[in-house]
């Protein structure tokens, strides 16, 4: 006998009947109850899906999986023939997928600010000297992510390079960007015969990567926020870029950042260039959500430039601003009068700027 | 009683039974046929590297079991390796408490990279071969060294100066082959499945020894003991660095180390774990001995200005037992060497 039969009172035949019976719906739903298992199932292995799969489909034929240093870029020739230095051995080329197999986990930084290749070659003096210089060339996606490497790995308190805008050099390492390039010559030790070689190396290198006329030697000054930072109290060489996750905040890029002391108070100053106001609103709104989840909380103070918000979380300040497609602040100040007065010079000098 | 409805009135395309029945067969014959697709999709075991043979669970325990039960630990103060790596070695009872006559010793050290030991993005090379002489000198029958640096293994080992120290020391060193890893699936491992480990390196191990210097690391905070681990993994291990505290918290049940030598005498405290400027580095002057990799690392952040909260694999290699947080609890023999 068929269960459904009685139960559901359907009928055979063309006639219709108005009303779902109890046991059509027990069915129906124990339908859907199957698909959502299946659904269910498929959401969980997905979610624990084997980390030797990823890394098999990311690897690609066999053939292709020992990709690290293939000595095959446009870069590799600005390493040949260098002045004073011979070649220990032959450049090697790193891209997205090899980048961590030279430099482990260092490469994220590279990865999440437009990294595109890096070629490395080791090099030593022409006398024979034993001494070892090895020479990174980074080609990044524009001069800005140059810039953010550059400035993201700054050394403090290194000596300024007149070799380019963005440059210098500590004790036996010389570091600088060239239009969308971040080099790196670093030398096994900091004696002065070896410390001596870096800047002509350089140089070299310099003249043999810099962009034709046209392709961009520098950054986009027009539309960089950098010129916007006020001078006085900056910590020199203090300007960054952080391309990606600012300050912790997912989707947070293309933030510049300078450091600064005021008077026993230290403090950070913000600043991005969004592509519209909208989008300025729309991330001062997330910020100030991302401070309010972590602790901090709205205060108010006197002197403050108007529409500025500024909260407090343990001592510690912060101080947001927007002007037209500009979103800027003040970050991590050590006291609310430091952050209060940074924050209305910087609101003059990007009101005057932002014209 | 067949009533055909409660109403009395039937609608004009309400359902009939012969709808019914093809609409269910057809979303259960779909319900069927999407399950049987995952199944048949779904690859389980995932692909198997180089030399297979059987999965393995852990590399294994090749601590050295104390009557109290409790780890131990020696900070020594100073600026000669040697001299330094001695003393904790004696403070915590000696060479013997930990090598035996006979054993075979597997010393992991960080050659990740093919930069001189003068950058201190290694293993420095006199402390891994005082390590290796304290062993022979212990009786042991054989000492080997091993990493697994991917980008030119032969490269990485002469550069940081640890080839001639192994050979100048009387150990041997295993430079990672294809035939050396093999699948291993960490028992409760969520990243650790059907991953390719450098077994090969272990065969015939009976004590295993972990040395590495003390590091800023960009992705996991820090890079001492227990990141050194991720030498071991093969394959395209960067897959992990978007988890890279929950790897190193599997990593640090891989193996059970017989003894950790954490060298902070040269700290890289900026940039790295590559550095690259000697201004990177800061001298800290100590050298932390240990039985326990937890504690050993967690003593580690004091020298790197750290706080354990920064680096979170630290509380969650506790939390999964592998070692102790808090250090102070073992004890730890402090002595001063005078820099």
């Amino acid at each position: 006998m068929s269960t459904l039969s009685k139960p559901l009172r359907l009928r055979r035949g063309p006639k219709r009947i108005t009303s779902v019976g109890a046991a059509e719906r027990r069915a129906g739903y124990a339908v859907l109850c199957v698909l959502l298992a299946v659904l269910a199932y498929a959401l969980t292995k997905q979610s624990q899906f084997n980390p030797a799969v990823v890394a098999a489909l990311r690897e690609g034929p066999a053939d292709a999986k020992k990709t690290s240093g293939q000595p095959a870029s446009e870069l590799t020739p600005a390493l040949d023939a260098l002045p004073g230095v011979a070649a220990l051995a032959g450049a090697e080329t790193f891209g997205p997928d090899t980048l961590s197999d030279k430099i482990d986990g260092k490469a994220e930084l590279y990865l999440s600010s437009g990294f595109k290749e890096m070629v490395w070659r080791p090099l030593a003096p022409a006398g024979g000297d034993k001494a070892r210089f090895d020479v990174y060339v980074y080609d990044m996606a524009s001069p800005d992510s140059a810039f953010a490497v550059f400035s993201g790995q700054r050394r403090s308190g290194a000596a300024a390079s007149g070799l380019t805008e963005n440059a210098y050099s500590t004790g036996n390492a010389l570091f600088f960007t060239v239009g969308a390039r971040y080099l790196e010559i670093v030398a096994d030790s900091d004696e002065a015969a070896v410390k001596n070689l870096l800047e002509p190396l350089g140089a070299a290198l310099l003249a043999k990567l810099s962009p034709s006329p046209g392709e961009g030697a520098g950054r986009e000054t027009q539309s960089s926020p950098a010129s916007l930072f006020p001078a006085q109290g900056m910590t020199p060489g203090s300007l960054r870029l952080a391309m990606a996750d600012a300050f912790g905040l997912e989707g947070f890029g293309n933030v510049y950042t300078a450091d600064y002391a005021l008077g026993g108070a230290e403090a950070t100053g913000f600043a991005a260039i969004l592509p519209d106001e909208a989008q300025a609103r729309t991330w001062k709104q997330n910020y100030l959500a991302f401070l309010l989840a972590n602790g901090y909380g709205e205060i108010t103070a006197q002197d403050l430039p108007e529409g500025a918000q500024a909260l407090e979380s343990n001592g510690v300040f912060e101080v947001l601003l927007k002007q037209g497609r500009l979103f800027y602040g003040i970050h991590e100040a050590t006291s609310l009068q430091a952050a209060v007065a940074l924050a209305a010079t910087f609101e003059k000098q990007a009101r005057e700027k932002m014209r | 009683m067949n009533k055909p409805s409660d109403t009395g009135h039937r609608a004009e395309g309400a359902l009939t039974r012969r709808d019914f029945i093809k609409r269910a067969a057809a979303a259960s014959a779909l319900t069927l046929s999407a399950g049987a697709l995952y199944a048949g999709l779904y690859d389980g075991r995932g692909p198997q590297p180089g030399d297979l043979g059987k999965v393995l669970t852990g590399l294994g325990d090749f601590s050295v079991q104390t009557a109290s039960g409790q780890g131990r630990m020696a900070i020594v103060r100073g600026a000669d390796r040697a001299a330094m790596l001695e003393r904790a070695v004696t403070a915590l009872g000696g060479i013997e408490a930990f090598i035996q006559k006979g054993d075979r010793v597997l010393i992991k050290v960080n050659a990740a990279f093919a930069t001189p030991p003068s950058l201190g993005a290694t293993t420095n090379p006199e402390l891994f071969a005082a390590m290796a002489r304290l062993c022979l000198a212990a009786g042991a029958a054989s000492v080997t060294v091993t990493d697994n640096p991917i980008n030119n293994p032969e490269s990485c080992f002469a550069l940081t100066g640890i080839a001639e120290a192994a050979s100048l020391a009387g150990a041997g060193l295993i430079i990672p082959g294809e035939g050396m890893f093999s699948p291993l699936t960490l028992p409760g491992g969520k990243l650790l499945v059907d991953w390719p480990v450098m077994a090969g390196a272990f065969k015939g191990v009976t004590k295993l020894i972990a040395m590495a210097p003390v590091k800023d690391h960009a992705r996991a905070g820090a890079s001492m003991i227990l990141k050194n681990f991720y030498g071991l993994l093969g394959g395209r291990r960067n897959v992990f660095h978007q988890k890279i505290a929950g790897i190193i918290t599997e990593l640090s049940l891989l193996a059970k180390p017989t003894l950790c030598v954490l060298d902070g005498t040269r700290v890289m405290l900026t940039n790295g774990p590559t550095g690259g400027s000697l201004s990177d580095l800061k001298a800290a002057d100590t050298l932390i001995v240990s039985t326990d990799p937890v504690a050993a690392d967690a003593a580690g952040l004091e020298l790197l200005e750290r706080t354990i909260s920064e680096v979170p694999y630290i509380r969650m290699a506790e939390a999964a037992g592998a070692g102790h947080a808090d250090y102070t609890r073992l004890n730890p023999v402090r002595i001063n060497l005078g820099a």
